[in-house]
């Protein structure tokens, strides 16, 4: 595991990133999201689910929908007297966990955003469809609860995060620069899961590295790299399980660059508490949870995350 | 186990392809002209400047609350990357800066050559041969001073930055003020201003940088050097026109500006 981590950190130096994109791009649309990693990009963001993850502790194969709401407080940062103004966004994801062979799934997250911002003169809004992500996931540990004290699950993953939501160069001024439905770049995303189980209580740990590369704007938004770790208890009675839910989540977001330049105050990470639950009938499960930011620098201070909540509806294939 | 370390090593050994390739900035060949925008963004502190707003007090213990503050920019001078300077068209070159008329704060400089900037230098005031020159050779100019208040008979010289209000301190009530610095033929007060760039400003046919400069009024009277309102007091205002107070405002003048940021949109 170490060995692996180690690889995917030298080749992720801070210079090297994916492949050529311009050819592949399309004019004018770009976006960003993310789908099983970071919601925020640059913490504000394109974000489509961050360190909230993409998965489930109930069904490990489904296809559902999940929708997301973050609320932040963002200024210009420019003065002591800045204003201050809420920005809300809004994502409808399909989501899915499909299998593809012995150990093998695909992951899918189709997200479509509506977010809205105050600003001095009105609400400004956009919306739209967000970046797609498609991640291939390989089952590469599993121990049987028999045998063992301790079962144990790691799955790594890899993918991609297509432009598929537009990227607004003017959104990019002095307002929140994760304020767009997309990165406009192709971007490359790196998953590692991992659960152990106990009897009724497990814990399911992720891990998710986002490579983003410059779009045909000239930006690149930070690469970001994502965690959570949430304890669960397990209870199930014939077609009926139940399980509360709580842990941490965080995500840490490098710099972003125009044009080969560090665009200041656009680092930043996060710390969120988590709390929520999964419930499942037959083939059906529904999950609620709630992030509460528990410390925060995001954005050289000109964005301040207040909560997230979010709620999926799945059907377990 | 052995298996394990091997598909990890298959698979990181795919990211690794996958993730490792050459940079790509993007950035735009250097060919053909371009604009830049020298935004005057008027501050107080770290406060943005409210006209009509009593300020916290300064070192001198004095809150002010500004009710006028303008300047005239003129001489701009950018300087590229490998040390070149790009001189702006002198004629061209002459603004107003005007903090009770927003749109006079983005001063738009066009058919700039393209390149990567590195820092800026203009002048507050007129340079001396340019007022030696006479009206007649910046009418436009001079029409747009004298409608600011600026200035009145040319051969009286002119006023380069104005700032004015009210003040008062635990020992005076709100009493009117007002900072005049000017240049006549026979005293030169032209204040040169240098300012590095944060980030480089790229001028290209495709991209207008703008360059978001703070000018800081909080040390007009209280930068390098302090000057207490309150000594310049006579009858029921207070007017800070002597030569030495002069001359230190100069110098305040002329490290009240920083550039905080450049947007390369």
């Amino acid at each position: 595991m170490i060995r692996f981590l180690g690889l995917i950190l030298l080749c992720i130096g801070p210079n090297l990133f994916g492949m050529e994109t311009d050819s592949i791009t399309k004019p004018g649309r770009f976006h960003f999201q993310s789908m099983a990693l970071g919601k925020c990009d640059a913490c504000g963001c394109s974000a489509s689910g961050g360190s909230m993850g993409f998965g489930s502790f109930l069904t490990s194969r489904f296809v559902g929908v999940r929708y997301i709401y973050q609320q932040y407080s963002s200024s210009d940062g420019l003065y002591a007297n800045s204003p201050w103004y809420k920005e809300s966004y809004n994502s409808i994801q399909v989501w899915g966990r499909i299998p593809v062979f012995k150990n093998a799934q695909i992951s899918v997250l189709a997200p479509y955003h509506f977010n809205s911002r105050d600003t001095e003169t009105g609400s400004h809004s956009i919306q739209g469809i967000g970046d797609i992500t498609v991640l291939g996931l390989y089952k590469v540990v599993q121990t049987k609860t028999d045998t063992t004290f301790f079962a144990h699950t790691v799955q790594l993953g890899a993918g991609v995060k297509a432009p598929t939501g537009t990227y607004d160069a003017l959104n990019n001024g002095s307002i929140n620069p994760g304020f767009q439905l997309g990165t406009g770049s192709w971007d490359y995303l790196f998953l590692i899961e991992h659960t152990v189980k106990r009897k009724k209580f497990g814990l399911g740990s992720m891990v998710n590295y986002v490579v983003k590369t410059v779009n045909d704007k000239g930006y690149r938004f930070g690469n970001q790299f994502n965690y959570a770790s949430t304890l669960f208890w397990l209870h199930e009675q014939n077609d009926f399980s139940f399980s509360p839910q709580l842990g941490l989540a965080g995500e840490v977001s490098a710099s972003n660059y125009q044009y080969g330049q560090e665009v200041e105050k656009t680092k930043g990470n996060i710390l969120f508490g988590r709390i929520g639950f999964e419930t499942a009938l037959k083939k059906f499960s529904l999950g609620m949870n709630a992030l509460l930011p528990l410390s925060q620098d995001l954005t050289g201070g000109r964005v301040d995350a207040k909560f997230r909540l979010g709620v999926n509806l799945n059907y377990s294939l | 186990m052995k298996n394990f370390l091997y598909r990890l090593v298959v698979v990181a050994g795919f990211f690794a392809a996958a993730s490792c390739s050459s940079d790509n900035d993007s950035v735009p060949a250097i060919s053909g002209n371009g604009s830049l925008i020298l935004e005057f963004d008027n501050v107080y502190g770290a406060d943005d400047l409210a006209l009509g707003q009593i300020q916290s007090a300064n070192s001198e213990g004095e809150s002010l609350n500004i009710s006028q503050l303008k300047y005239i920019v003129s001489n701009i001078v950018l300087t590229k990357s490998d040390g070149t300077t790009y001189v702006y068209p002198k004629s061209d070159s002459y603004f107003i800066v005007d903090e009770t008329d927003e749109e006079t704060s983005e001063l738009l400089l066009t058919d700039v050559p393209a390149g990567d900037y590195v820092s800026v230098s203009f002048g507050i005031g007129i340079d001396e041969q340019q007022y030696a020159l006479g009206l007649d050779v910046l009418p436009e100019f001079a029409l747009l001073a004298q409608n600011e208040g600026l200035l009145g008979d040319w051969a009286d010289g002119f006023t380069q930055f104005y700032m004015s209000g009210n003040f008062s301190s635990a020992t005076i009530a709100q009493t009117p003020f007002d900072v005049s610095v000017g240049s006549n033929q026979s005293e030169f007060n032209y204040v040169s201003v240098n300012l590095t760039l944060p980030q480089q400003a790229l001028v290209r046919t495709t991209i207008t940088p703008e360059v978001h400069i703070f000018a800081d009024a909080s040390k007009v009277l209280d930068g390098i050097n302090a000057l207490p309102l309150e000594s310049h007091v006579s009858g029921d205002s207070a007017n800070v026109s002597d030569e030495t107070s002069i001359l230190q405002i100069s110098t305040n003048i002329e490290s009240m500006f920083q550039v905080n940021h450049v947007h390369n949109d």
